[in-house]
């Protein structure tokens, strides 16, 4: 098995307004990686390319080492796919759509599927249109993972949720994830779930790829930083400082460690300098809002 | 409400331009042979049909949280559905009136100027009732679906029938009672306009919890997969096929034996004219093979997600239009088998391939176009309609059939249908609009969002 499950070099897709890529994205198996990124940033399009939903324009994907165009159907047979947005109504029942799912998998596993149908409290003969949205949620789960996937895509599974539902389809997750060793790619603007479950994270924005590594060690990696400065100070330019406000003489940073940025900022005339650890959504808010 | 009505008009300002000139070139041909068939209330359809696409696309919630009351927006709807296209009907016919008198042509009378507008309406008013009549979601009661079905039959009637309904006349018995009930239901279609608003801008009513049954959880056995959803698609069809046929029949003969005068069973088993049918199979292609093809266009999204490659997908997805297609030739065999005048099963048979090449291509077309274009997929639908009410007209039913049976017509179907299944193709792979989530609810496929 290669060590990669997923491996996308040079991605690009463009739309009239909008352009994924040029994105590399590397994720390892058995890693439970959050794509995180705001809206419109091309989570869904990166997903989506990776299912055959589109056509690239430029780059390769990879899944388990297979190319994700030559090899599709072997791909998809490894994939479990988790999304609010698929609609189930043309199937009419959730017995039906179960039915007409499990007959592409040849290692669709009936007993974990009962198994799931009564953890998740899913009606098996209710009507696919009176399901409410977090039952929805739960069918596509159902689906995911019925026939043990080894990859599992979550595109923004959480959207839309209650703190109960949401709880019940990660601890799902969880476990299914614990017992076999799945990767798991989960694509989401809810921060506190990723930074909770996930071990791996990239961040996206404008579909370029901004971040990515293990969960703690990105947050290890950067801190707030307020000092104050004399007029004239100007952090522009200084590789790993990302300004977030200044008042006055008073300025509040972002800085990556790794890049010596506090060194830096002193060499410039920064003084009382004081460092904070951020949170993932600290520093997702001020990389979002540095770019912008 | 003058803001409402002016914005309405605006938007759709090419779909009445369109179709007034469209039936200013329909009605010019019509002075050239008076057998054509009448297409002036094609333009009283276009009210109804743009306040339904208006609805689909989800105006009403936009319209519900401006600062305008309900009783406004179902008036203004009501206008724009029933009111609007009749008079633009009536100017449309008295212009080519006027035009026709100065080249010293007759084009319509002085009784048909007045009775038009009045038909027009009438007929405008009876689509917009039933409009009213479907409510928009699926969590309702037995009873409300069953007339939400029922309402639907009756809109695609009256939209099939608007040929036979534009020929019309109030000098006769039948004529006279068809009107007076379309103008009754014009009249309903005022007050239910309001019912119609309330229901679609209220808020979802919250479904009883109910706990899930402690049910036998049966997996496979039968047909499963893809075998499986094309079979109930296929049946599905046949049924619906065969139920709608019926009821528009029964419908059809009722209203001639009105307006004519013969028994019911007499013009069902000898039909004087093929318009008829030919009518009927383009209706039936366009809502059998359309419909049912949007039906798995909403989950595309999960189609594509399965173990399946684009090619075998492909295939999948246009083996429905051919189960539709033969489905649908089956039940009309059925019924024209009795039928004295025609050549029979077998000469039908013969219209498989282009039936089955235009199914395709329709299909083809959807893929290309998405299934939020609703109005683009009528409009297709349309000339394809009006293409073979206008070759119907002039040539006869009877010789379609045998031209469309012949092998060059057969060769460029096989050869469109070919492209138009790797044109499919094209679309599966490469467009991602195809797999967008539908966000605005429409009737029974309401997807709750």
């Amino acid at each position: 098995m290669s060590e990669l499950a997923i491996e996308i070099r040079g991605l690009v897709k463009t739309f009239p307004s909008f352009q994924l890529g040029p994105l590399d994205l590397s994720v390892p198996s058995g890693a439970i990686y959050g794509l995180i990124g705001p809206n419109g940033a091309g989570k869904t399009t990166t997903i989506d390319l990776l299912l055959g939903m589109g056509r690239k324009n430029a780059g390769s994907m990879r899944v388990f080492g297979l190319d994700s165009e030559r090899d599709e159907v072997a791909i998809k047979k490894r994939i479990g796919y988790v999304s609010p947005d698929l609609s189930f109504l043309p199937w009419g029942r959730v017995r039906k759509l179960v039915n007409f799912v499990r007959s592409f998998y040849d290692d669709w596993d009936d007993q974990y599927c009962r198994f799931l149908i009564e953890r998740l409290k899913i009606d098996w003969n209710e009507r696919i249109s009176a399901l409410s949205f977090g039952n929805r949620v739960k069918v596509s789960l159902l689906l995911a993972l019925s026939h043990r996937p080894d990859l599992l895509l979550l595109d923004e599974p959480t959207a839309g949720l209650d703190a109960v539902s949401k709880q019940q389809i990660f601890s799902q997750l969880l476990s299914a994830v614990q017992d076999e060793q799945r990767t798991v790619l989960i694509a989401s603007h809810g921060l506190a779930d990723v930074e909770r479950f996930t071990d791996h994270l990239g961040m996206i924005k404008d579909g370029r790829l901004l971040l990515q590594g293990s969960t703690g060690e990105i947050v290890d990696r950067f801190r707030m930083v307020d000092f104050v400065a004399a007029a004239g100070f100007h952090p522009n330019g200084v590789p790993g400082v990302f300004v977030q406000s200044q008042k006055g003489e008073r300025w509040q940073a972002l800085v990556d460690m790794q890049a010596d940025a506090v060194e830096r900022l002193k060499a410039r005339g920064a003084r009382d300098v004081s460092l904070s650890p951020v949170t993932l959504e600290d520093l997702f808010i001020a990389l979002a809002k540095e770019e912008d | 409400m003058r803001v409402l009505l002016s914005d309405f008009l605006h938007r759709y300002r090419w779909w009445f331009l369109g179709g007034g000139v469209f039936c200013i070139f329909m009605s010019w041909l019509r002075v050239m042979d008076p057998d054509m068939p009448n297409f002036i209330l094609m333009l009283a359809l276009i009210g109804p049909i743009c306040v339904a696409q208006d609805h689909h696309r989800g105006s009403l919630k936009v319209l519900a949280v401006l600062p305008l009351n309900r009783r406004t927006i179902s008036r203004s709807c009501w206008i724009e559905a029933v009111v609007l296209a009749p008079a633009l009907s009536f100017v449309v016919v008295s212009l080519g009136t006027l035009l026709a008198g100065l080249t010293g042509e007759v084009w319509y009378g002085l009784g048909t100027l007045l009775e038009m507008p009045l038909i027009a309406f009438a007929y405008a008013g009876s689509m917009y009732f039933f409009l009213t009549m479907m409510p928009p979601a699926s969590y309702q009661n037995v009873l409300a679906k069953s007339l939400s079905v029922l309402a639907a039959l009756f809109w695609g009637l009256l939209a099939g029938l608007h040929i036979f309904v534009a020929s019309l006349s109030l000098d006769r018995g039948g004529g006279i009672v068809l009107v007076a009930c379309g103008l009754a239901l014009t009249v309903f279609s005022f007050f239910s306009s309001f019912l119609l608003i309330e229901r679609r801008t209220a808020l979802r009513p919250h479904a009883k919890k109910k706990r899930p049954a402690a049910c036998e959880i049966r997996l496979g056995g039968g047909a499963t997969g893809k075998a499986r959803y094309w079979l109930e698609s296929f049946s599905l069809c046949l049924l619906l096929s065969l139920g709608i046929m019926l009821f528009m029949t029964l419908i059809f003969s009722l209203s001639l034996s009105l307006m004519r005068g013969e028994s019911p069973l007499m013009i069902l088993t000898h039909r004087s004219s093929g318009h008829f049918v030919m009518v009927f199979l383009l209706i039936f292609l366009l809502a059998f093979g359309l419909g049912f093809q949007m039906r798995t266009l909403l989950g595309m999204r999960l189609w594509r997600t399965l173990p399946l490659s684009g090619l075998r997908l492909t295939l999948l997805l246009f083996l429905l239009p051919a189960g539709n297609v033969v489905a649908f030739l089956v039940v009309l065999s059925l019924f024209l088998f009795p039928s004295v005048e025609w050549p029979g099963v077998f000469t039908l048979a013969g219209l498989f391939p282009v039936i089955l090449a235009l199914a395709i291509v329709l299909f083809a077309l959807l893929l290309q176009i998405g299934i939020r274009n609703l109005m683009l997929i009528v409009g297709v639908g349309g000339v394809f309609f009006t293409f073979f009410g206008i070759l119907a007209a002039f040539r006869g039913a009877e010789e379609i059939i045998v031209r469309l049976s012949s092998l060059p017509v057969v060769v460029i179907c096989i050869l469109a249908a070919i492209v138009a299944l790797w044109w499919g193709y094209r679309c599966i792979q490469s467009r991602s609009e195809l797999y967008r989530p539908l966000t605005v609810a429409w009737g029974p496929f309401n997807a709750q969002r």
